[in-house]
This record gives structure tokens, sequence and C-alpha cells, in this order.
């Protein structure tokens, strides 16, 4: 048997305060995509997304839009900015929109403008998805210790 | 004249629609040249042949002159259809730009409409 001595321990005296997490409603998110594939199909991607931004200005949407190109970078650019990757002109190219709104409706809308490039928008768009999720916004606080009581809750649903 | 294999895409546009598992794709000419064209070449076999491995098994034609258009009818094309497909293109709404890419056809400078981009390929 192998006995260790360990000195020097110290503490501290548990802190008045602990860290929390609050959440707060923070509106709707709207997420939009439309597939071209085949013959220039960058060229009517981009277009597409042209034509969402323009309608959403239309709209009186406020607040920020953005807009991706799956297929062309869109995990490192938008829209707007130029992709740095050499890009076949034709091929496989997935739109992809996303903003949040304060109301559900106007998340709604703008998807809901997405799906109409079915029918009025660059030739041949396909697999329309589109998706309402609400938001919440967080921030971290200092709360008092006694407030606090731990528990745990299990709930099967 | 130069004859260059082109996809149709060069001499056409299309348009497609569905309803159940088939799916019905509109073949157009810009020109009134390419109308003989598409109409000789654009044939049920070679449309089959192109969806095959989609599951297509039969295509009906329809051809509409006064439109220079033809119409395909293709059967069991859209993974049983867009209330059961596990595509992501359950309507098949982009069939119609396969189908421009897919089929290649002879063409000469002529069928091409003005500004056409394919003018370039006649340059070289």
């Amino acid at each position: 048997m192998i006995q260790l001595l360990v000195k020097g321990g110290k503490g501290k005296k548990a802190p008045q305060k602990l860290k929390a997490t609050i959440c707060c409603d923070n509106g709707f998110m709207g997420e939009a995509e439309i597939s071209y594939a085949g013959p220039n199909a960058l060229a009517r991607a981009k277009l597409a997304g042209e034509v969402i931004s323009e309608r959403i200005q239309i709209l009186g949407l406020q607040g920020q839009l953005r807009v991706e190109i799956i297929g062309a970078g869109s995990v490192h650019f938008s829209i707007d900015e130029s992709s740095s990757y050499e890009l076949p002109k034709d091929g496989d190219y997935r739109v992809r929109t996303s903003a949040i709104y304060p109301k559900r409706y106007q998340a709604q809308q703008m998807v809901d403008e997405v799906m109409s490039l079915y029918c009025c928008g660059p030739a041949a768009g396909g697999g329309g998805r589109g998706y309402v999720t609400p938001q919440s916004s967080t921030a971290s606080i200092l709360v008092n210790r006694e407030i606090v009581s731990p528990n745990v809750q299990v709930k099967i649903l | 004249m130069i004859k260059l294999n082109l996809p149709v895409h060069s001499i056409a546009h299309a348009r497609a629609g569905d309803k159940g598992d088939v799916s019905n794709i509109s073949l157009i000419a810009y020109l009134e040249s390419g109308w003989p064209v598409i109409e000789k070449l654009a044939t049920e076999e070679k449309v089959l042949e192109i969806f095959k491995h989609m599951g297509a098994t039969k295509v009906d034609r329809y051809k509409l002159p006064n439109l220079k258009a033809l119409n395909f009818v293709i059967h069991s094309a859209l993974g049983g259809g867009v209330n059961s497909s596990l595509r992501l293109d359950r309507h098949g709404k982009t069939l119609s730009s396969y189908l421009l890419h897919e089929l290649i056809i002879p063409v000469t400078e002529d069928l091409l409409p003005l500004k056409s981009p394919y003018l370039n390929k006649f340059k070289d």
C-alpha cells in the first residue's frame, strides 16, 4: 500500500452569487431554400437571390436578410460577398435565405416569397423548403445564491 | 456549315410539372427553325433513356406545332410523387433543366437565338 501526504490544501468561501443564463423571446426566424441544377445553374441561383432581396424590400420587411448559395461556399460567403472559390457555372446550387423578424407572420411572408419562385422565378427552381422557428436570445447574469434551490425534474412526455 | 453536338438547351427551353408519380415536361423551341429539329430528335425513346435511372417506365409524347413545343408525359419518374417521394425535389421541377442538359443534338449556328451564349462555341 502506498501512502500519500498532501499538504497546503486551501479553499474559498462559496460565492455569494451564481452565474445564470436568462432567455427571452427574440422573434421568429424564417429559413427557406430552393435548388437550381444543370445549364447555367449558378447564374439562375444568383438571380433568385437578387429577386428575393428585392421583393422582401418591396414588402417592407425590416431587418437583415441573409442570402447564401449552398454549393458556392455558403458557409464562408453570403451572396453579396465574392467567393474565392472556383465555381462551375453549371452544376448544383441551392439558394438559402434567412432572417429574424418580430412576428411569426413576417417570417412566414419571407418564406412564402421564396416558395413563389416556383411560379415566378428563374427557370427550373425545385426542392423548395421553408421553416419558421421561434427564437430566444440569451444573456448571462449573476443571481444571489439564496434564491436558487437546486432540484431535478424529469418529465416523460 | 459547321455542326456541333450541343445540349438541346441551346435551341429550346423547358418547364416541368407533376401529377402524382407522372412528370410532365414541355420542350419549346426558341425559333421556328428549331421546331423540326426537336420534333425529329426529341423522341419518346431518347427521353425515356434520360429518365430511366430515376425509375421512368414509359414516355408519351404530344406535339403542339403551333407552339413549336413538345409535351412529354413521363411515367413513374418522381420516386412515388410529391406526397411520398424521398427526394429533395419532390415535384421534379428541376427535371426540365436535366432534359435540356442531357439531350444532345447536332446544331448549326443559324438555329441559335440572338445573343445565345452558345454562339461562342462556333468561334473556336
